[in-house]
């Protein structure tokens, strides 16, 4: 069956985490996505725990092979005059280029979109930096936990009167499916108009879309909504309940009449939710420490398993907390097929996960496991590029493809 | 607006709140997105917040701001008079997306078989919770179920609290902008080999790709456990502080150690001093400090440096002085800090958009992405109640206006 995307060529100089789960997706549906790394100065996510038996090495992330599944790793060195010709040749060869340094290297190197666009006229080109190409900020540096906290994140994440949270460098998930969306548009256009195009996609301003209605609130109503657990002002109970194991827990978000009663039939009618406190969603919301405990108790007897199922058999919304190792095993992933296994150099057997999207007419399986450093370079040389062997052989030597 | 990426293309949103940002993005590439809503409107029209705080079906901002750029009609589908004008307008779209139970749409006749009878090559989107197969399609959900099962709680609280959500829903935007990226790549083949797609968008999958630390702790080596570290997270055997209290608020900030990276340590050190801080860390060579071999104590001791300096400066003066140093201190923004930040308004991030009825302008998050040449663009607010049933079901469908009367009537508009 075929992949969808699988005659894009994408000529990819991502890095960290935002852009390379940009070109996943398109590794993931079929393209032909070239990473180009260099041994020097490596992706730096090469080096991000955990590693396979805890033994770090620039082919042992778990979470880079996740990432970068499906792609093909070049290694080339973008120092040498000599490595940026190559690249060059490569831009020939793509419908897009993508990446996400801060601006001034992709200039430094001679790789801006007009230098690009004299080789190839209908390039895409898109650039995915913190704060995008233009405005005061644009050249400061940041990591995704720095650019959630300015994207209004982090200050709607905690318990009130204490520290907001930031750990989870949202904005590098967030952002990319936007730019992914630019891109597909892009080759539309290009297809129509036979003009290419350059994307200016500031992560920052992408991600501050999932906030869309709070900042609304703020400019409409001047609100400066802050983090409040997880408590919602249109439904109590709501919140997570610690259940039966080691460090379990259950979300149950109760918003109707019909929610409620659910509740009460799975807890078994007990005395205390026939009281006339509980019995409307103001009330509950008034007293909602006390109904917190109520159900804690219920839950704590119980594993978050057992209260999902029973809750969501009565139609009540219920939801396992899953950890790392709960995601790994939710039976919905496995039946979804939503891991794939692949044989690794290293590794061993490298689990990553498919895009989360499924065509009914299309294979959305990824195609390939995660390239080891440098493992296509002849590949790309000489299947793309056709470079003779005694060429690329004599780049190799040079130290050009290292 | 011929000059936009999507300008040729007809969409029919049938989302709920599941789904609705998938088509304002599709609608601000420049395709013609027209929002279906069931008679009286859409469910999120009941959400807060609401403009000026008055709870009204036209005035919720959760609906203006993921429906914006859209049109709107109101059809019932559970009618057959209401079928009926889907299934011409669908004659004629490039797109439909869906975020009802699965199956709910087959039931009605308006599956994706029913619509390939109609639109050979149609796409139809289907964005839910837990998608269209496995153990959990039928169930219920919200964000906060969603952002439990898909992972995010666990990584986000303190280790004796309970796992939380962030404060304002979040979940379904992951999948309405899955979404949107999937409609565009059926499209892509489609434009080539004529052929339409069913898509399968799964919200807990998308949310579960923020997780592969966790994960992958798991799969390689059998790590188990939560990592709920307040402002820190944990790093190799150590937790580090990500968050930091300053004299005014917030900004973020991490240690750097090591060859490449040490080197910004110094800049912050030499900051300190200069400002009259005695820190004792001078001759520290970060540059030759391995993170792996940093313990707890050592750490609590540098932080304890660090913690005092943020809190002898305010947010603003970290942020501009970091800016000029090439240090990476930001700000920890509210969400008002963030509607007035120089660099946003310098990039004319924010829009104007009429509200004509309200006889004012609101002020909305402006493009994801700029694209020299195709521009991102704003087709206007987010649609009243049935606004444009006269323009589709009378001009473009050719219903009589007395015709129109009888549907509403019935309940069918």
């Amino acid at each position: 069956m075929k992949r969808l995307l699988h005659d894009v060529k994408v000529l990819d100089f991502s890095w960290m985490i935002a852009g390379p789960f940009a070109t996943k997706f398109f590794s993931d549906h079929g393209a032909t996505v070239v990473k180009i790394e260099t041994v020097k100065r490596q992706d730096v996510m090469r080096h991000f725990q955990p590693y396979k038996n805890n033994k770090p090495g620039a082919n042992r992330s778990g979470v880079w092979a996740a990432m970068n599944s499906g792609k093909y790793s070049m290694s080339l060195n973008l120092g040498s005059p000599k490595g940026r010709e190559v690249a060059m040749k490569l831009a020939v060869w793509a419908d897009v280029v993508i990446e996400n340094y801060a601006p001034g290297t992709m200039q430094d190197w001679g790789f801006t979109y007009e230098d690009f666009k004299k080789v190839n006229g209908d390039i895409i080109m898109i650039s995915m930096s913190s704060l995008g190409q233009t405005g005061p900020f644009s050249h400061y540096h940041g990591l995704g936990f720095h650019l959630q906290g300015f994207a209004g994140f982090n200050q709607i994440t905690g318990f009130p009167g204490r520290e907001p949270f930031g750990s989870i460098a949202y904005t590098d998930f967030t952002a990319p499916p936007f730019a992914v969306t630019a891109v597909l548009g892009a080759l539309d256009y290009r297809r129509r108009t036979g003009k290419g195009v350059y994307v200016d996609n500031s992560q920052v301003e992408a991600s501050m879309h999932f906030l869309g209605p709070t900042l609304l609130d703020g400019a409409v109503n001047g609100r400066d909504t802050m983090r409040n657990g997880n408590y919602s002002n249109y439904a109590a109970p709501h919140n997570a309940y610690k259940c039966n194991g080691d460090d379990r827990w259950c979300a149950i978000a109760v918003f109707t009449d019909a929610h409620w009663n659910g509740l009460r039939q799975a807890m078994g009618d007990p005395a205390w939710s026939t009281d006339q406190k509980f019995a409307t969603l103001l009330s509950r919301l008034e007293h909602v420490k006390e109904l917190d405990a109520h159900v804690e108790a219920w839950t704590s007897q119980r594993s978050p398993e057992q209260v999902m199922q029973t809750l969501q058999a009565l139609s009540v919304p219920a939801g396992v907390v899953n950890d790392g190792r709960r995601l790994v095993e939710d039976p919905n992933f496995a039946a979804r097929g939503f891991f794939q296994t692949f044989d690794h150099p290293e590794i061993g057997q490298a689990v990553t996960r498919r895009s989360p999207v499924t065509y009914s007419n299309a294979d959305s399986s990824v195609p390939r496991g995660a390239p080891v450093l440098g493992q296509d370079t002849e590949f790309v040389c000489t299947k793309i590029l056709n470079m003779s062997d005694e060429e690329w052989l004599g780049l190799m030597e040079s130290g050009i493809l290292a | 607006m011929s000059d936009t990426l999507l300008a040729p293309y007809r969409v029919l949103d049938l989302t709920d709140l599941k789904g609705h940002l998938c088509g304002k993005v599709l609608a601000e590439m420049g395709a013609d997105v027209l929002k279906i809503e069931p008679p009286g409107g859409d469910s999120a029209r009941d959400l807060g917040p609401f403009i000026d705080d008055i709870p009204d079906r036209n005035r919720s901002l959760y609906w203006c701001a993921y429906n914006l750029s859209k049109r709107g009609v109101t059809l019932n589908l559970e009618s057959a008079d209401g079928r009926d004008l889907f299934r011409r307008l669908a004659a004629k779209a490039d797109f439909v997306i869906e975020s009802f139970k699965p199956g709910y749409l087959d039931g009605l006749g308006l599956g994706y078989s029913d619509l390939r009878k109609i639109k050979k090559d149609i796409v139809l989107t289907s964005i839910t919770p837990f998608g269209q197969t496995g153990p959990y399609k039928g169930y219920e959900s919200s964000d906060l179920i969603l952002m439990g099962m898909g992972g995010f709680m666990s990584e986000n609280g303190y280790e004796d609290s309970p796992p939380i959500r962030m404060s304002q829903d979040q979940a379904y935007n992951h999948g309405g902008i899955y979404g949107a990226a999937a409609s565009l790549a059926a499209h892509y083949d489609r434009a080539k080999s004529g052929e339409g797609q069913h898509i399968d968008v799964c919200i807990q999958e998308a949310l579960a790709l923020m997780f592969d630390p966790p994960m992958q702790a798991w799969i390689m080596n059998k790590k188990d456990g939560t990592n709920r570290v307040g402002p820190q997270m944990i790093r190799g055997k150590i937790l580090m502080r990500l968050v930091w209290p300053c004299k005014d608020g917030f900004v973020t900030w991490r240690l750097f150690t090591g060859g490449a990276v040490g080197r910004r340590t110094h800049l912050i050190i030499d900051w300190a001093e200069e400002d009259g801080q005695h820190t004792g860390l001078k001759g520290t060579k970060w540059e030759d400090i391995d993170m792996l071999d940093i313990t707890q104590p050592q750490l609590d001791a540098w932080d304890k440096v660090f913690a005092e300096f943020f809190m002898r400066h305010t947010k603003e003066q970290l942020v501009e002085g970091s800016l000029k140093r090439h240090m990476m201190i930001y700000p920890v923004n509210s969400i008002t800090d963030a509607l007035t930040h120089r660099h946003l308004k310098a990039r004319d991030f924010w829009v104007d958009v009429e509200h004509p009825e309200l006889g004012r302008t609101l002020k909305y998050p402006g493009p994801y992405w700029k694209v020299h040449g195709a521009p991102w663009r704003t087709r206007g607010r987010a649609p009243l109640v049935g606004e444009h049933n006269e323009e589709i079901f009378v001009k473009e469908l050719g219903l009589t206006k007395d015709e129109l009367i009888s549907l509403a009537e019935a309940g069918v508009i």
